[in-house]
């Protein structure tokens, strides 16, 4: 698979596990959803532009980092000044000398969540994630199995992916998230 | 930077193509390559979605999947037992709360309005005997009587409802405003006699002190001031704006500091007053916790170099000579 490089994987295992704090911290800053997906992902190239990689010993504070000096960047370049964001960046303290223990490639609640995402996907589109990627099958053979043509298992697969990165992109439910959803709940439950 | 959200998904959906393409061995590798190492936001947008990749292999997620495969079936098969089980947990839940504040006058013969009300700070959600809910801010009383009809009454503050579909019409009074409401989510938010009723989605049929109704759909306003009643339509941002403290935040768009610092009082019970009547112009932006006033404190001293004491119940603000926090000028 060289399409996978050492890159990746490192960045799979010391970056993206924290993504839900990378995306809190910058909404944070940002305030709105799409500044703070604009300088996560501004962020995360970054990460990937530079050759020393390997070599950062707090991969998650040095995101951090990089998304605070981003939105630095941009609060000086901005008209109104928001006096809430001044404080938030000056009062920012990530301790980013010390390097993170080897945390566990996906903690329990991102596991849970990957668990019931996949839970709640058409049947078709899951069986055919499940048979690729839990049972290892090659696409031919998951083909065979659900009797569909291979470039209908890889239809199915790219929709499922797709489902599953937007889906965690989200916030997982928490403070005002979870409030809202309260709200939106009982709004649904209304118009059953 | 200058890419947009647009581009954002489409760079992941592209990205999604290629990993799914090159684990069925059906991509040019070397298109791909060359693909990735054009640009950096490319080659991180992969990586995020071969992260992603990689969690729906992890065998834990498998073992996890397997488990609760067992589980379901075990429970589809108490499906008819289990399902109204649940549902009728959740309604108790949500009656709680109404009998905790109805249930004195419940059994009384008469009034027979129940009535919820808040201190000042306060915010609660009260579940109304059809479903619908109210959540109450600041410092606000409602009234309600559901027995031959749906009614309730906002009698001071403001009060945001979420109303139900049900057999017989949902009507809110107030002094100002008294109107029908459709299922939906609204703001009703009494001021110095006047009113404004905000109709975040469905649709009010809103009569202003006995004046013929008049129809305010989503994404609308009434506005009712000395008399005069108006209908606009509002932008999503002041919609957020209207209602942010139903999470408990406070926004600030470029607002005046007295007016500002009006909006914060209606949460204190210590009232902020400005010591120099020319800081009333300082004009700020902001979001902040209705329950953290010392950041609001905080930032203002941080950003205007605007300080503050406690005076026996009040808090005085004045111009401190403190730094300007650095970032606020470059």
């Amino acid at each position: 698979m060289a399409w996978l490089r050492d890159i990746d994987i490192w960045f799979a295992d010391h970056v993206f596990v924290f993504q839900q704090e990378h995306r809190r911290y910058a909404l944070y800053l940002a305030k709105q959803p799409e500044e703070a997906e604009e300088l996560v992902q501004e962020a995360y190239a970054r990460l990937f532009a530079r050759d020393d990689w390997a070599g950062i010993a707090n991969p998650h504070a040095f995101t951090m980092r990089i998304i605070r000096n981003l939105a630095i960047e941009r609060f000086r370049r901005a008209e109104v000044v928001r006096i809430d964001q001044s404080a938030a960046i000056a009062a920012l303290d990530v301790a980013d000398g010390a390097p993170t223990p080897d945390i566990v490639a996906m903690d329990r609640s991102e596991l849970h969540r990957v668990a019931d995402l996949m839970q709640e996907m058409p049947p078709r589109m899951r069986e055919a994630l499940y048979l690729r990627r839990i049972e290892g099958l090659p696409p031919a053979q998951v083909a065979e199995k659900m009797n569909i043509s291979v470039s209908t298992v890889e239809t199915h697969i790219k929709r499922a992916l797709r489902l599953l990165v937007t889906a965690l992109a989200r916030p997982a439910t928490q403070g005002m998230a979870e409030h809202i959803a309260q709200w939106e709940k009982a709004e649904k439950l209304e118009t059953i | 930077m200058g890419e947009g959200r647009e581009a954002g998904d489409d760079l992941t959906n592209q990205a999604i193509d290629w990993l799914v393409a090159l684990d069925h061995g059906n991509a040019d590798e070397d298109a791909f390559q060359a693909w990735r190492s054009a640009d950096p936001r490319r080659a991180a947008v992969f990586a995020q979605v071969a992260a992603t990749w990689r969690r729906t292999g992890d065998r834990r997620a498998a073992a996890l999947l397997d488990q609760r495969d067992a589980v379901t079936r075990s429970l589809d098969e108490n499906e008819e037992a289990a399902r109204p089980r649940l549902i009728s947990r959740r309604a108790m839940a949500a009656g709680v709360a109404a009998l905790a504040v109805g249930a004195g006058s419940v059994f009384l013969a008469w009034p027979r309005r129940a009535y919820a009300e808040t201190a000042v700070g306060e915010r609660r959600v009260v579940a109304l005997p059809d479903g619908s809910r109210a959540m109450l801010n600041t410092d606000s009383r409602v009234a309600w009587r559901f027995d031959d009809g749906r009614d309730l009454w906002v009698e001071r503050g403001e009060t945001a409802l979420l109303i139900r579909a049900g057999d017989k019409p949902f009507r809110v009074h107030s002094d100002p405003i008294d109107a029908r409401l459709s299922p939906g989510s609204f703001n009703l938010r009494l001021e110095g006699g006047g009113g404004e009723l905000l109709v975040s989605s469905g649709r009010a049929a809103a009569a202003c002190r006995g004046a013929l109704a008049e129809a305010v759909a989503a994404d609308h306003v009434l506005t009712v001031t000395a008399g005069a009643a108006q209908i606009k339509r509002v932008p999503p941002s002041a919609i957020a704006i209207a209602t942010a403290w139903q999470h408990g935040e406070i926004i600030f768009d470029g607002m005046r500091l007295d007016q500002a610092v009006a909006e914060f009082n209606r949460y204190l019970p210590d009232k902020i007053v400005l010591g120099d009547r020319d800081l009333a112009q300082t004009r700020l932006g902001g979001n902040f916790r209705i329950a953290a006033p010392g950041d609001f404190l905080a930032a203002l001293y941080d950003g205007f170099g605007i300080g503050s004491r406690h005076d026996g119940d009040r808090i005085v603000l004045y111009r401190a000579s403190g730094p300007r926090a650095s970032l606020n000028r470059s």
